[in-house]
C-alpha cells in the first residue's frame, strides 16, 4: 500500500455535517453487475479474475484522476481486513477476504468501490453527519461514468440486476446513522421502532446487518430499491430520519427537563468510569461514550465535541487499538490499551470541570 | 409514550385513533387507522375468519403501498414462488442455476436468471418491492430503447382504448405510430 491506509481511513468523519447532535453519519451505495458474467456469489474462480481484471482495465481514469488506491483483500491480512471493516470502508462481507475480491478507496476513505462483494460492483461513498443529497448527487455522477465505461446488466423492467433480488432497480441503499441515546433512557425506542416497521426501513446497529444496538447506535435504511427512483428514496429516508430525530430531541428535553440530576449523574459517572477504569471492553466503552456524547449537548466537557466523539466510536473498535497500540490479538492486552487511551484523552478532557 | 399523534396509515388524512396488532412471522405490526377507515375495512361485526381476511388484505395493503418487505397475507404467501411445496426444474439456459437453488440462499446466478425465471420469481419481487417496474435512472445506451418500449406500451394502451370507444380514426393514427416506432426499434437494434 503506498498510503498509510490505517491513519487515513477515518478522515471522512472529521468534515462537518447537519443535526450533529443525532445524526452520526450517512452512506449511500450502489450495486451494478456486468452482464454475461454470472454474480460473484455463484461465479467460477476464473470469473472473478475477469469481473476483476475487466474493472480494473476500464476504470484507470476514473481511479488515477481521483487518486484512489487499490487493495486486493486476498493479498492483505484479516486484521487489516477487519480495520478496513471497523472503518465502515468495507462490508461484514468483504471481511471475509477471498481470491479477486478487491477495493478502489478514495484519499480519506469517503468513497469504496468494492468488487466481488456479493455484487460485482458495489460502491458507497460516507459522509459525516446528514448529508444525503450532496452524496447522492455525488454518487450518481461517479455511476454514471462506471455504467459508461463497463457493460452493466439492466432491464426496462427490473432496473439494475442484482445478485440477491433484495437490491434490484436503483440498487440503491440509503442509509443514515443515528444516536439514539434519548429515547433508549426514556424507553421510547421500542415505540419508535414500531413507528418505523410498517414505513418500508429497516433498522440496524452500528457494523450494519445483524449487529447489535450497541452505544444506543441505529441505522436505518431503505428496505426497497425498486419502484421509486433513487430522489424518492432519498426523500423517503430524509423524511422518515426527520423524524427519528424530531422524536429523539423530544426525549432528550423531556430527559433533561423532568430527570435532570438523574442524566447529569449518569454523564459523569461515564466520565469517572472512562477516565479511571483499567480494563476496558468495546461494549462497555461504546455504551459509556455514548452516555457522554449525549452530555456534550449541555456542554459538560469544554474540550469535547460530537465530532470527537463520532471518531472515538470508530477509534475505539478492537483493530483500531490493536493497531495504534500494537498490542496484537491479546484481548486483555488490548482492553487495557483501551481503557489507558480513554483515560489519557479523559483525564485531559475533564480537568477543567 | 408516542409523541405525536399518528395519521390514519389507509387514508394518511385523518388521525388515527383505532390501533390494530397482528403477529406477523412472530413479530407485531401495528395498522393505525382512523375511525372511518377502520369501519370501512369492519363494517360490521364481523366472524373471526373474516376478520382474518380482511386483515391481511389491509397489512398487504398497506404494506405494499409503503414498500415493506415480510409480512404477508396468507393469499400471497400460497403462491409465493419460495413456497416449499412444488418442487420447479427450471435452469437457467446461461449459467445453469437451478432455479431450486435460489430456495436455499437468497442470491441468483446471473443476471439472464430473472429472465429465464421470471414468472417464478415476479411474486417475490412484488412482495419485496412492492412494485416490478423501475422507475429509477437508466443507462445511457439502455434509455432510447427503454422510450421506444414505454412509448408502446403507452400507445398500445390508446389503441385499445380507441377501439374499445369505436373511435376508428384515432386508432388508424395510433396504430401508425406504434407501426413507425417498431420499425425504429428494430433498425436501432
Amino acid at each position: 500500500m503506498k498510503r498509510n491506509l490505517y491513519s487515513e481511513s477515518d478522515i471522512w468523519l472529521k468534515d462537518e455535517g447537519g443535526c450533529e447532535n443525532v445524526v452520526i453519519s450517512s452512506r449511500i451505495r450502489l450495486a451494478r453487475n456486468l452482464s454475461k458474467i454470472p454474480f460473484s456469489t455463484h461465479a467460477k474462480p476464473e470469473e472473478l479474475a475477469n469481473v476483476e481484471r475487466l474493472v480494473d482495465e476500464r476504470i484507470q481514469s476514473i481511479l488515477a484522476f481521483n487518486d484512489y488506491e487499490s487493495i486486493s483483500l486476498h493479498d492483505v491480512s484479516q486484521f487489516t481486513r477487519r480495520y478496513l471493516k471497523e472503518s465502515h470502508i468495507i462490508s461484514p462481507e468483504m471481511e471475509k477476504g477471498g481470491e479477486h475480491r478487491k477495493v478502489y478507496l478514495s484519499p480519506g476513505g469517503r468513497i469504496s468501490i468494492m468488487v466481488n462483494e456479493e455484487d460485482h460492483l458495489r460502491f458507497q461513498i460516507l459522509a459525516a453527519g446528514y448529508n444525503l443529497r450532496e452524496i447522492l448527487d455525488e454518487l450518481i455522477k461517479l455511476d454514471t461514468k462506471l455504467v459508461e465505461l463497463l457493460p452493466i446488466a439492466f432491464s426496462e423492467q427490473l432496473g439494475f440486476l442484482t445478485a440477491c433480488p433484495t437490491n434490484l432497480g436503483t440498487g440503491l441503499r440509503v442509509s443514515v446513522m443515528l444516536h439514539l441515546p434519548g429515547l433508549v433512557f426514556n424507553r421510547q425506542i421500542e415505540d419508535t421502532i414500531k413507528m418505523l416497521q410498517p414505513l418500508g426501513v429497516t433498522i440496524r446497529g452500528f457494523y450494519g446487518e445483524d449487529s447489535e444496538f450497541t452505544g444506543d447506535v441505529f441505522q436505518i435504511s431503505n428496505e426497497a430499491s425498486l419502484g421509486k427512483n433513487e430522489e424518492a428514496i432519498v426523500d423517503s429516508i430524509e423524511s422518515i430520519a426527520n423524524k427519528v430525530i424530531e422524536q429523539e430531541e423530544e426525549a432528550r428535553m423531556e430527559l433533561f427537563d423532568k430527570r435532570p440530576l438523574i442524566v447529569e449523574d449518569t454523564v459523569w459517572r461515564s466520565f469517572g468510569i472512562l477516565s479511571q477504569a483499567r480494563l476496558m471492553d468495546t461494549q462497555e466503552t461504546m455504551k459509556l461514550l455514548s452516555r457522554i456524547r449525549l452530555g456534550i449537548e449541555r456542554k459538560y466537557f469544554s474540550k469535547m465535541n460530537h465530532y470527537i466523539l463520532n471518531r472515538l466510536f470508530f477509534s475505539i473498535q478492537p483493530a483500531h487499538v490493536e493497531y495504534k497500540r500494537q498490542t496484537g490479538p491479546n484481548n486483555q492486552k488490548r482492553d487495557a490499551a483501551r481503557a489507558e487511551l480513554l483515560r489519557c484523552l479523559f483525564t485531559q478532557s475533564g480537568s477543567d470541570n | 409514550m408516542i409523541v405525536n399523534p399518528v395519521m390514519c396509515m389507509k387514508c394518511n388524512k385523518t388521525i388515527a385513533t383505532v390501533k390494530f396488532t397482528k403477529m406477523v412471522e412472530g413479530k407485531p405490526h401495528e395498522i393505525h387507522l382512523c375511525q372511518n377507515c377502520a369501519a370501512s375495512v369492519s363494517p360490521y361485526q364481523p366472524k373471526m375468519s373474516t376478520l382474518e381476511n380482511t386483515w391481511s388484505e389491509v397489512l398487504s395493503q398497506l404494506l405494499a403501498s409503503s414498500g415493506s418487505a415480510k409480512p404477508l397475507s396468507q393469499e400471497s404467501k400460497a403462491d409465493e414462488s419460495k413456497s416449499p411445496q412444488e418442487k420447479i426444474d427450471a435452469v437457467c439456459d446461461f449459467c445453469g442455476f437451478p432455479f431450486e437453488n435460489y430456495r436455499k440462499s437468497p442470491f441468483l446466478g446471473c443476471s439472464v436468471c430473472y429472465t429465464a425465471f421470471e414468472k417464478y420469481l415476479i411474486n417475490d419481487i412484488r412482495r419485496i418491492h412492492g412494485s416490478i417496474q423501475h422507475t429509477g435512472r437508466i443507462p445511457m445506451r439502455f434509455r432510447k430503447l427503454v422510450e421506444i418500449k414505454r412509448s408502446l406500451d403507452y400507445l398500445k394502451r390508446e389503441l385499445q382504448e380507441a377501439i374499445k370507444c369505436e373511435n376508428f380514426e384515432q386508432a388508424a393514427i395510433l396504430r401508425d405510430k406504434i407501426r413507425h416506432l417498431n420499425d425504429g426499434k428494430s433498425s436501432g437494434d
